[in-house]
């Protein structure tokens, strides 16, 4: 879907155009669900994020300076509402972002420690099963400004700077904050994937 | 090194950075499966499955946005 597509369609909408809902629906409804679903992790809550983006977004139309920017515009209103949810999904355990338990320590002799490389394992495959749940919680357990950076970069593929101006902030801490959500999305699945005897607990 | 490797999975870091790093990977296992595992996470993150719209939802939202536009200020 390019920029043009995305500029007719805010000036349909701008317009007042009633043919334009059903496009305008179609185009952001799944994107804004699961991203809304990826932040909140209750359906009723990605749900209510959902009508609650669209509804906002379409009466704030007039404000968009760049009626191209339509994607980026559409995010920055899901985002917030995200954000202001005070409502977390149940109580999850505080997860550490501090760098010296995100980057491999080193062992006896100074040298980093063992690492299991379980990259190669057929990642598609698992997240039809298992996986899917705990990399969905690992997620969820991210700070909230972690985990919409790591979202709206990784999984909705909006580069760092739509993320930045979706989020309010700078490119440098977007970059910043996408790093560390990603070291602990690793380690997080390294618990998960990495063999038993490495680290003499199972998953 | 460890602060560049989002750049370097992302494509953003220069050659010669670019070079550093995977010449280091070449030679010290841990860190190759570190960056390695840390690709595969991003890889897992974009490969999520995404559930479609529901019908049902697709036309509550239409209906919501209609009766939006006739309360909408001229």
């Amino acid at each position: 879907m390019d920029q043009e597509t995305d500029r007719n369609l805010a000036l349909a909408l701008i317009a007042g155009d009633p043919r334009a809902f059903e496009p305008f629906v179609e185009r952001f409804g799944p994107l804004i669900l699961n991203f809304g679903r990826r932040m909140c992790g209750q359906r009723d809550d990605a749900e209510e994020v959902l009508q609650e983006t669209l509804l906002r977004a379409y009466r704030s139309l007039t404000r968009l300076k760049d009626p191209a920017a339509l994607k980026s515009w559409v995010y920055r209103v899901a985002a917030n509402s995200c954000m202001k949810m005070r409502r977390d999904g149940p109580p999850r355990p505080a997860v550490s972002l501090s760098l010296d338990t995100l980057l491999p320590s080193p062992g006896a002799d100074g040298a980093p420690a063992d690492l299991s490389d379980w990259s190669g394992q057929p990642i598609d495959r698992l997240l039809r099963s298992e996986l899917r749940g705990v990399l969905e919680k690992a997620i969820l357990a991210l700070p909230k400004p972690f985990r919409a950076v790591v979202v709206l970069r990784d999984q909705e593929g909006l580069s760092t700077r739509e993320v930045a101006g979706v989020l309010g902030i700078t490119e440098t801490l977007a970059k910043v904050r996408l790093h560390r959500a990603r070291l602990a999305l690793r380690r997080s699945l390294d618990g998960y994937l990495a063999p038993a005897r490495r680290t003499g607990r199972r998953a | 090194m460890a602060a560049h490797l989002s750049d370097y999975l992302d494509g953003g870091l220069n050659a010669t950075l670019r070079r550093t790093i995977e010449r280091h990977g070449g030679a010290c296992p841990p860190c190759r499966a570190f960056v390695r595992t840390l690709e595969a996470t991003v890889r897992a993150v974009r490969l999520l499955p995404r559930r479609p719209l529901a019908g049902r939802l697709r036309r509550d939202l239409v209906a919501a946005l209609r009766r939006a536009a006739r309360t909408r200020p001229a």
